[in-house]
């Protein structure tokens, strides 16, 4: 998918994670195909979102890639060289080069720290920088999203929830990462601190020329913020490309049924028509055909036995039997 | 028509240890029989105080009703006594937002869809052989099936943890429709849903209010859903109402300017969402005047002075602003 004269800065291949479900006496009753045979390259610059609902694997593909669970199969590349595999300890220096963020980046501050010692915190650990150069950077990061100077000596239940979020953004950004995970970035603000929110990521993409990694269950908020977008289902990549083709021209029929599902302040009523019925089956119950085939509209026979591979024609990706050019 | 529910110039404080906060500042507002209201508010707006003051689910030591009254069906909800009392539950009845909370994780779904019918719903019609308990069962199962729940019997033997997140909320709404209400307060049901779920239980609930005539008050932060399903939505902002819209004036036509900032603080691909610096007016101690005006860019100095009387048009359009925008002219981002 990318260009051969810009090599991808990150690279995921055939990357699964699993988890055993244990039974009775710790049994091994079966396998939950948390994220199941991902590929999915990203250029540096680029905004990659991934969307999804409940249980779509979204949130372990982030962890996987922030080094939080091991992948059980498959490679994970930056700039080339890879980064994770089964059971290896991450090094310090690919830590500090690709950062994951959780979902109320605020809450992991410590809370008898004052801001500016959490700030400092991941220079002492990835630098060898002294405390003048360190402090000079730490106030370079704070200002840059948006908090005063004054606030570097607050503890964060001084902070509002606004800026408890930039603070944790700030000492992300501090190590000056190739790349950054997003995980649900905005979950529960409400949508006037939301905008503010998505408004300081933005600034910082332009002022850092920031590569991202957006996961998210709102389909407005991923498009609004990403180049591209993945759109995962049970574990699978079901559909990827350019945001503008995904939204407007969505080939996958389960794309289309999000796309479809959201409410258009203006426009005619999404529950005038139906809805899609159902609900998404538990990962572990799926064994053979698509995992889509339980709600799909356009289902045929040879969806409940072939197993839909990922086809991208011009740039624009699509696992579904059903799709034709 | 006469109003179902009727609130007048309702004030709710909570006794904190810093003070009084003040939640509710002269809210007014009438909902119809059969009709859909939202209730639409950021954290901290009010909304699900004012949702719980009419089901009278308080806390009791620490909520001070200072001023006002509830009517809800003839009944005075504040003052009633066992007359109130009897009306909730039955007349009234509630959706919360997480249904996991609100099931009981030890009995059987059947056996709390039971309970229901037997101490909260009129008394069924008598069963075969004037059997009560085959009478409810035959209600239940129906409910379930208005409720679009296939395999309802096999339904009634799980346990709440056992059920997927829409399939609570569908229960919850069976729950909430088997005493025969008048009226049903949903307070943020969707909220919890995937987006595909949350479009089935938003129009179960616009065929609920249609085909039952049940009145429907349902809070929400958001305010896509509120377009959906509403026929008035009701924009709070730090406990007072600061527009209602009727459909015909849905949003295109807002004129209080927190309603267009937080409709321009909407995300949309291709758009760059605004979105209203500032937090939100503290209850311990809220700006005097327009609650609105440390955030708003018109906030002139009557706005720090004195409060907006609110401003009625004839096809209900109501908005409490000094400085709202002009009927006509249309928001920014349509």
């Amino acid at each position: 998918m990318s260009e051969p004269s810009s090599p991808p800065l990150l690279e995921l291949e055939r990357l699964s994670c699993h988890f055993p479900i244990r039974g009775l006496l710790g049994r091994r009753a079966g396998t939950l195909r948390a994220v199941d045979d991902v590929s999915l390259s990203l250029r540096e610059g680029e905004a990659l979102g991934i969307v999804g609902e409940s249980g779509s694997g979204k949130s372990t593909l982030g962890k996987t890639l922030g080094g939080i669970h091991d992948p059980t199969d498959g490679v994970i590349r930056l700039a080339g060289e890879p980064i994770a595999t089964q059971r290896s300890r991450r090094p310090l220096s690919v830590r500090a080069r690709l950062q994951y963020v959780y979902q109320d980046s605020g809450a992991s501050l410590d809370q008898r720290w004052t801001l500016r010692r959490s700030l400092h915190e991941p220079l002492v650990i990835h630098t060898d920088w002294s405390r003048e150069h360190r402090e000079a950077k730490v106030r370079e990061i704070a200002g840059a999203v948006g908090l005063a100077e004054e606030h570097l000596d607050l503890y964060p239940h001084e902070l509002s929830g606004g800026q408890q979020r930039r603070a944790g953004l700030a000492r992300i950004l501090v190590l000056g990462p190739q790349i950054v995970v997003f995980d649900e970035p905005t979950s529960g603000l409400d949508f006037s601190v939301q905008a503010t929110v998505l408004a300081l990521i933005r600034g910082i993409r332009r002022m850092f020329n920031l590569t991202y990694l957006m996961i998210s269950h709102d389909l407005n908020v991923v498009g609004s913020m990403c180049d591209r977008l993945a759109v995962m289902y049970l574990g699978r990549i079901v559909e990827i490309g350019p945001t503008r083709e995904v939204l407007g021209r969505p080939r996958h029929p389960y794309t289309r049924s999000l796309v479809d599902s959201l409410p258009r302040i203006g426009g005619p009523r999404v529950t005038d028509r139906l809805g899609m019925p159902g609900e998404p089956v538990f990962p572990a119950d799926m064994h053979q055909g698509c995992g889509y085939r339980t709600r799909c509209p356009i289902g045929t026979l040879a969806c409940t036995r072939i197993d839909p591979r990922l086809v991208i024609k011009e740039a624009h990706g699509v696992a579904c039997l059903e799709w034709r050019p | 028509m006469t109003a179902l529910l009727e609130i007048r110039d309702l004030c709710l404080a909570f006794r904190t240890d810093k003070g009084p906060a003040q939640v509710l500042d002269g809210v007014d507002l009438t909902v119809a029989p059969g009709e859909i209201v939202g209730l639409v508010g950021e954290s901290g707006s009010g909304k699900t105080s004012l949702a719980r003051a009419i089901l009278g689910a308080l806390p009791v030591p620490q909520a001070e009703i200072a001023s006002g009254r509830i009517r809800l069906d003839g009944v005075d909800m504040l003052r009633g006594g066992k007359a109130a009392e009897s009306l909730r539950g039955r007349v009234v009845t509630f959706v919360p937002q997480d249904p996991l909370d609100s099931f009981n994780p030890l009995f059987r779904v059947g056996t709390q869809l039971a309970d229901i019918m037997r101490y909260r719903a009129p008394p069924a019609k008598e069963g075969r052989f004037g059997n009560a308990r085959h009478a409810r069962e035959t209600a239940i199962l129906e409910m379930l099936d208005a409720v679009q729940l296939p395999q309802s019997r096999a339904l009634l033997d799980r346990y709440p943890h056992q059920l997927s997140g829409g399939q609570r909320q569908r229960v919850m709404l069976a729950m909430a429709l088997l005493p025969q209400p008048r009226m049903i307060i949903a307070d943020e049901p969707t909220a919890a849903l995937d987006v595909t779920v949350q479009v089935q239980i938003l129009g179960l609930l616009r065929r609920i209010a249609a085909e039952r005539g049940v009145a429907i008050l349902f809070t929400t932060h958001d305010l896509g859903a509120a377009w959906e399903i509403c026929d008035r939505i009701i924009v709070m902002y730090a406990g007072q109402i600061a527009e209602i819209l009727p459909r015909t004036a849905f949003f295109a036509k807002s004129r209080h300017p927190y309603t267009r900032m937080l409709l321009a603080s909407l995300p949309e691909p291709g758009r760059e969402a605004i979105g209203i610096s500032g937090e939100s007016a503290s209850p311990l101690s809220p700006p005097p005047g327009c609650r609105f005006h440390p955030r708003c860019p018109m906030a002139s100095d009557i706005c720090r002075k004195a409060r907006p009387l609110p401003s009625r048009s004839e096809d209900g359009h109501l908005v409490a602003c000094h400085h709202p925008w002009a009927a006509a002219s249309s928001p920014a981002h349509v």
